[in-house]
């Protein structure tokens, strides 16, 4: 195993994204990480983002992943934590404040958080109704300029990272953002019967976000674009591939052109099984796909259908054997993906998500340590 | 039931179920029953088969998440009508079911589905909502239901299921109710590891398996 690994992004990771063959190693991936299995790692508390780089750096990831657009406004209101993708350095531009205040008042935070036993919270998207209900809270809402974003962290990260060390950003998050706003049910109907307020939110979330992808792009300090959209569920599409063709889709055919001008890949992240439109990922452009969840995404059908072009990371289920399986099961697991899906490039280790609280330490760490021990190229498709 | 059988006026409550209407299926249910249709001939031959449709077409992948959502919400528009008529003409449902999302979970869009298709097909369906407590399955299992239908959403609100079959069992209601399962991280193995009866990847086919659980034909 490698013992002290160094960053790659852009011999290794950028390598892996572009399909352009084996790089020394199979890369690691997450889009987040929970903190305490960040702390635990580090051997002292992740408190800001010099720990954040450092644990990124020293547990094996080739980039530290970073998040930029509506979403840090939404998830901020509705979730009260943060992802740990971002973290305001300057308090909130009033028009920002007023953006939060406007959710929370339209929301019922009392009802979107649960609290474990060992005192957990967990806070939930609104899958009912959500803050922008009809044209009335449409216009309502307390728009912010995009420059009225904190881009600070983005706009500096490349001073705070080691040699060899990239940042990608979560931005462009289009459909996601518009389900958080409208609620998860009133969305779904709103662009099923593609209805005036559905169509008139989508256009202002568009523009919003793909001016924010411009503005960091802008800064020369990223590496990639990553678009958070969940467009599946376990057994499919949540609505008609026509519609994210004619609402979604095209926003993205923006982003990706950005994202070729400024010579850095795109990628994306969708919960579920989204089988039914990768021709259309594909032929958009997008580098890579992620997470191939194991709720519903087949990884082998998923590279039969993108090609040899498309990177594909992830596809460890946080189910099992993430979450309820031993360290040897996480083990076994992911050395079988990488047997299977790493041999020619093309192929990032991950998990089926994200590592949130109830993974286990050392099952992460039983993942991470099985990528560096066997994941190192040449890798066979058996076990030697 | 083909639409030859179903005269016109059942034939427009079945279409409007099956087309999201709701303004049509409670107005078509209004001048049916005007018109002396039995309630019971409503359920069987209009709604029911309309839900069973719009399951067929889910499957079929014709009909996605939205289509399904707003065709329930027009059977429940129309099932309000003729509920109370149903009751007082002492018809039973085929099966009364305690749905709820598990202690820990607020997740409820694909528990409302698995509900509301659940009425579509004839079931009773008492909804406890999200974040229930075994006790409170226990408590209305008590009262005669057929079937517990849990939901999770998290690999960690999921290991919640097993203490209300447990507690189900101490309780003696384990022959009583028969216990199905769902959610993103459930699969079947999970639901013979735990000792459910069954597992349902989507609220389509949950409707099958609850009918399959009770000997339904």
């Amino acid at each position: 195993m490698i013992d002290h690994p160094h960053p790659d992004f852009q011999g290794r990771f950028l390598k892996a994204v572009y399909c352009q063959g084996e790089p020394d190693r199979v890369p690691l991936v997450e889009s987040g990480i929970d903190r305490a299995i960040k702390s635990r790692f580090l051997g002292r508390p992740v408190s800001g983002l010099a720990d954040e780089v450092d644990f990124w750096a020293s547990a094996g990831y080739d980039f530290i992943p970073l998040e930029a657009g509506l979403r840090t406004i939404i998830d901020a209101a509705i979730h009260h934590e943060s992802s740990g993708r971002f973290e305001a350095s300057r308090p909130d531009h009033p028009r920002v404040a007023a953006a939060k205040d406007f959710a929370l008042r339209k929301l019922a935070p009392q009802h979107l958080t649960t609290v474990g036993p060992e005192g957990a919270r967990r806070t939930w998207a609104p899958e009912g109704r959500g803050f922008i209900n009809d044209l009335a809270d449409l216009e309502a809402f307390p728009w912010p300029d995009p420059q009225d974003l904190d881009y600070t962290t983005l706009r500096t990260i490349g001073k705070l990272l080691p040699p060899g060390m990239g940042a990608i950003s979560y931005a462009g998050a289009v459909f996601s953002s518009v389900m958080l706003m409208m609620g998860v049910e009133e969305c779904l109907i709103g662009i099923a019967r593609e209805s005036e307020p559905f169509r008139s939110l989508i256009a202002r979330v568009a523009e919003f976000q793909i001016e924010v992808v411009k503005t960091i792009l802008g800064f020369g300090t990223l590496g990639g674009i990553w678009i958070n959209d969940d467009m599946g569920h376990k057994s499919g599409t949540l609505v008609n591939p026509k519609l994210y063709r004619k609402y979604v889709f095209p926003h993205y055919r923006q982003i990706k052109r950005l994202t070729e001008q400024a010579g850095v890949p795109l990628l994306l992240h969708s919960d579920g099984r989204i089988t039914e439109i990768l021709p259309d990922l594909a032929d958009i452009g997008f580098n890579a796909i992620h997470p191939i969840d194991p709720n519903g995404m087949d990884i082998v059908e998923t590279r039969q259908i993108v090609g040899p072009g498309v990177c594909l990371i992830g596809n460890l289920s946080l189910a099992f054997p993430l979450g309820t399986g031993t360290p040897e099961d996480v083990g076994r697991e992911t050395e079988a993906l990488i047997r299977m899906m790493a041999p020619g490039g093309g192929y990032c280790v991950s998990s089926g998500n994200s590592i949130p609280d109830y993974i286990p330490y050392e099952n992460w760490k039983a993942m991470r340590d099985t990528a560096l021990r066997v994941g190192v190229y040449p890798i066979g498709s058996t076990k030697t | 039931m083909n639409s030859k059988a179903r005269d016109k006026g059942l034939e427009e409550v079945y279409n409007a179920v099956l087309e999201g209407d709701a303004e049509a299926s409670h107005q078509g249910v209004q001048t049916a029953l005007a018109e002396g249709r039995n309630p019971e001939d409503i359920l069987h031959q209009s709604l029911i088969p309309a839900m069973k449709e719009v399951g067929e077409r889910f499957e079929r992948q014709e009909y996605y998440v939205p289509e399904m959502l707003i065709a329930a919400r027009s059977m429940q528009a129309a099932l309000n009508l003729i509920r109370p008529l149903l009751v007082v003409r002492g018809v039973k449902a085929v099966g009364k079911v305690a749905l709820g999302t598990v202690q820990g979970d607020l997740h409820d869009i694909g528990k409302n589905l698995v509900g509301m298709m659940l009425e579509g097909g004839g079931f009773e369906v008492i909804d406890l909502g999200t974040d229930v407590a075994p006790a409170k399955f226990v408590e209305v299992a008590q009262d005669g239901v057929d079937l517990v239908a849990m939901s999770a959403l998290l690999t960690t609100t999921m290991t919640k299921m097993p203490a209300v079959i447990k507690a189900l069992a101490e309780a003696g209601l384990r022959d009583q109710a028969k216990v199905m399962i769902g959610g993103a991280p459930v699969t079947q193995e999970y639901s013979r590891q735990i000792g459910a009866d069954g597992y349902a990847p989507d609220a389509s086919q949950a409707v099958a398996l609850a009918r399959a659980l009770l000997n339904l034909s």
